[in-house]
């Protein structure tokens, strides 16, 4: 008996010291212990882990602990990978969401809140309002997503044909002297350096843009694609027909020619670099591209570099409009480092990286603070992206915008088939029955995910 | 007394064929867990309410027993059903137009590579060369080919064999359909040939010499001697090619925006539709049924291929 007793009380012992070294093991965390953060980006560069890695040089200056694991992911790709590890939890520390997909992975619950933490980098007014409202649920009163960088586009056209036709910036600033500085540069037929001008290209159904590009004249008309409480669908409207009405109108009045329409953004990007197209709408990447050398990747000796100048999108009736996207930076909730991982989001989205992961990867910096950088403020060019973002506009933060989207790209991909089929006949008529078809299937949508 | 019998005969066979079963036991064992743990889980995620709300509980998402197949086939509100009709018609068109094309391309070929020349060899190597193309791969380089004003496919249709007055669009509209089908045709062809080649190299010269004693010309010859014989290779050619062109995905999905457009109202396939919905959509239930459906379907026509492929063995 004794024996047991002798035993029980050894064993006691020896548990209760094991149990007090675990428990200190744990309440002296060595903050100098290496610790490896692992995020997950898309190319939003030409060396998209390579120019992160630079802009994290001096992050690992001052914490020597902390390395950065980049893994660059395919856009293509990333979606499904991202959810994924939503799922599985088998996910890195910090991730690039696309501004569109905030809402919905947020809705899946795979997200750290991180609410608390923001006051830490000067709140919601330390960045642009626009990019702000992407940074959880519209409603929610939630941050699950840091906005990182943002996608704005403006209006690209060619100073030289411009001159010629003595038109001037000013003929771009509304829809109705947009119309007719088309007109002009169509009647006028002009080669320039051996390459026949088109008055404007854009691309058609065969583009991951399809929305994008379509949502700006759809909300400078005074529309929209849901309504103010995202309950219900408001593409059946006389203000969205006459958006989608003008556009296609400069498809059917010749203005853009119809081999466009088969092209997605990249080549239609490519077409103006090679003099082919007197105006384009393009994002900010377009104006890194046209002024970065050609060793590194730009076309900067191109003819059409030296000839270009940036207007913003031609005001509607009822607004100006931009469309504005870009990505945001989010903690899994699975994650183990997230006090590091939340350092590495904090100094990304301070003034000098902002900057400099905007000059690497041609995206605008989602601080307002960094707009007053001479980067911005000397090259008026870049100045007008400032007033683009100002102006811009993003889709409803709601978890079904998700799975609205691909349902409008792809009924609004039908309706450049049937513009190029019609030729010139596609009217509002028929306009109006495209979007009642869109609005039923996007009212189904929302009912089914109520 | 019959249970004991088949007991006995059970032992029997497994005693005199216990090598064979050991050597399958691997791939029996892989195919359970690659294939057989899959659909059955995905027959289980037809029944489920699984879209991005839900995906966090996974397999203990809602239980909605039939819903998503209402919606899928029925529910004419039902954003699943949208272009799945669209998607059924091309699927159709689209399998027995590329199956009867890489049959017929590849019995032209193999007829004439059955005949010996100088270089043959070389000349069926070459032939081998877009088999060798990753699909991806010809589906982008397809898209581009398929250009209205600047693809090779309209220069030479149109400015140097002047077929056409007009450069038409292939990438838009209903040509689509044509679009997607002759490059799988291009990219497959050469495993129709490569089969049938080795088919014809078998039919004994004597059959010939045979029907052409009875009078018979080369086509008779063909349709009498040659044909039959190949019966069980072109039975097998379709059957390649009715399971790989109603899962086929790659050529069009990267055709199409580089795999993030949509292919249109004539180039949506089941596969794209079912991606789309499944990955795009985030509406995992109902591509889990719609899959269900087709596998169905799919079990059905392999069921009929099978009726004539006995029929045709019983025949020879």
């Amino acid at each position: 008996m004794k024996n047991v007793l002798r035993i029980s009380v050894a064993l006691a012992l020896f548990l209760v010291l094991l149990i007090s070294a675990g428990c200190a093991s744990k309440a002296t965390v060595d903050t100098n212990k290496p610790v490896e953060v692992t995020i997950w980006i898309m190319p939003n560069s030409l060396e998209p882990v390579n120019d992160l890695e630079k802009v994290l040089e001096n992050f690992h200056k001052k914490h020597k602990n902390i390395k950065v694991k980049i893994t660059s992911l395919d856009w293509g790709a990333a979606w499904v990978r991202i959810t994924t590890a939503a799922v599985s939890g088998d996910a890195p520390d910090i991730v690039q969401l696309g501004t569109t997909w905030v809402a919905a992975i947020s809705s899946m619950g795979a997200l750290q809140d991180l609410t608390t933490s923001v006051a830490e980098i000067g709140g919601e007014n330390h960045f642009l309002s626009s990019s702000w409202k992407t940074s959880g649920v519209e409603g929610s009163n939630k941050v699950t997503a840091i906005p990182w960088f943002v996608d704005a586009r403006a209006l690209y056209y060619r100073t030289d044909v411009f001159k010629k036709l003595g038109l001037t910036k000013k003929d771009l600033e509304t829809w109705d002297g947009f119309d007719k500085a088309l007109a002009k540069i169509k009647n006028a037929d002009l080669t320039i350096d051996g390459k026949k001008i088109a008055a404007l290209g854009f691309p058609g159904k065969n583009d991951w843009n399809v929305v994008h590009n379509l949502a700006p004249w759809i909300w400078n008309a005074g529309g929209n694609f849901l309504s103010d409480d995202h309950k219900t669908s408001s593409l059946a409207t006389k203000e969205v027909a006459e958006g989608l009405n003008f556009y296609i109108g400069l498809v059917t009045k010749g203005y853009v020619s119809r081999s466009c329409l088969e092209k997605n953004t990249s080549q239609i990007e490519n077409d103006f670099n090679n003099g082919t197209f007197a105006i384009i709408f393009d994002g900010s990447n377009e104006l890194r591209g046209l002024t970065t050398a050609p060793e590194q990747g730009g076309a900067a000796d191109t003819y059409v570099a030296k000839r270009f100048d940036i207007a913003p999108y031609p005001e509607g009736p009822r607004g100006k409009s931009t469309f504005v996207g870009g990505s945001n930076l989010a903690v899994f909730k699975g994650s183990k480092h997230k006090k590091e991982a939340w350092e590495v989001i904090k100094y990304l989205v301070s003034k000098e990286p902002q900057v400099e992961y905007s000059k690497r990867s041609g995206f605008l910096p989602s601080i307002t603070e960094a707009f007053d950088d001479p980067y911005f403020t000397e090259d008026p060019r870049r100045a007008v992206y400032i007033d683009a973002v100002k102006f811009g506009k993003t889709y409803p933060s709601v978890a079904s915008w998700g799975l609205i989207e691909p349902i409008l790209a792809r009924r609004f991909g039908i309706m450049w088939d049937y513009v190029l089929e019609a030729k010139d006949k596609f009217g509002i008529k028929d306009i109006e029955k495209i979007l009642e078809l869109a609005h039923k299937e996007v009212i189904s949508i929302l009912e089914r995910n109520e | 007394m019959d249970n004991k019998k088949s007991n006995q005969s059970l032992y029997y066979y497994y005693r005199k064929y216990r090598i064979a079963y050991i050597f399958i036991a691997p791939t029996v064992i892989g195919m359970l867990i690659m294939h057989f743990i899959p659909i059955v889980q995905g027959i289980y995620m037809s029944f489920l309410k699984l879209n991005n709300f839900t995906l966090g509980q996974y397999l203990g998402a809602p239980f909605i027993y039939f819903r998503n197949y209402y919606d899928v086939l029925i529910n004419p509100g039902s954003p699943m059903r949208i272009g799945i009709f669209d998607s059924i018609r091309n699927t159709i068109i689209y399998t027995i137009l590329v199956t009867v094309g890489q049959i017929g391309l590849g019995m032209i070929v193999a007829l004439m590579l059955n005949i010996d020349f100088k270089g043959r060899s070389l000349v069926r190597t070459l032939f081998l060369f877009s088999w060798i193309v990753p699909t991806y791969v010809t589906g982008i380089l397809w898209g581009f080919m398929w250009q209205q004003s600047i693809g090779i496919i309209n220069i030479i249709l149109v400015d140097w064999l002047h077929l056409l007055p007009t450069k038409p669009f292939w990438l838009v509209g209903p040509n689509t359909i044509w679009a997607i089908i002759i490059p799988t045709i291009w990219r497959y062809w050469p495993m129709s040939m490569l089969m049938l080649l080795a088919g014809l190299q078998g039919i004994s010269q004597e059959l010939y010499d045979a029907v052409k004693i009875d009078g018979a010309n080369r086509w008779t010859a063909f349709w009498k001697v040659t044909w039959p014989m190949l019966t069980p290779v072109w039975m097998i050619l379709i059957l390649f090619g009715l399971i790989y062109n109603v899962y086929s995905f790659n050529i069009v999905i990267m055709m199409f925006g580089n795999g993030a457009g949509f292919p249109g109202e004539w180039g949506d396939l089941m596969m794209t539709n079912i991606f789309r919905n499944s990955f795009m959509r985030w509406d995992f239930g109902a591509g889990a049924a719609t899959s269900v459906i087709l596998l169905i379907v799919m079990i059905f026509a392999v069921n009929i291929w099978f009726r004539f492929y006995k029929k045709s063995e019983e025949a020879f």
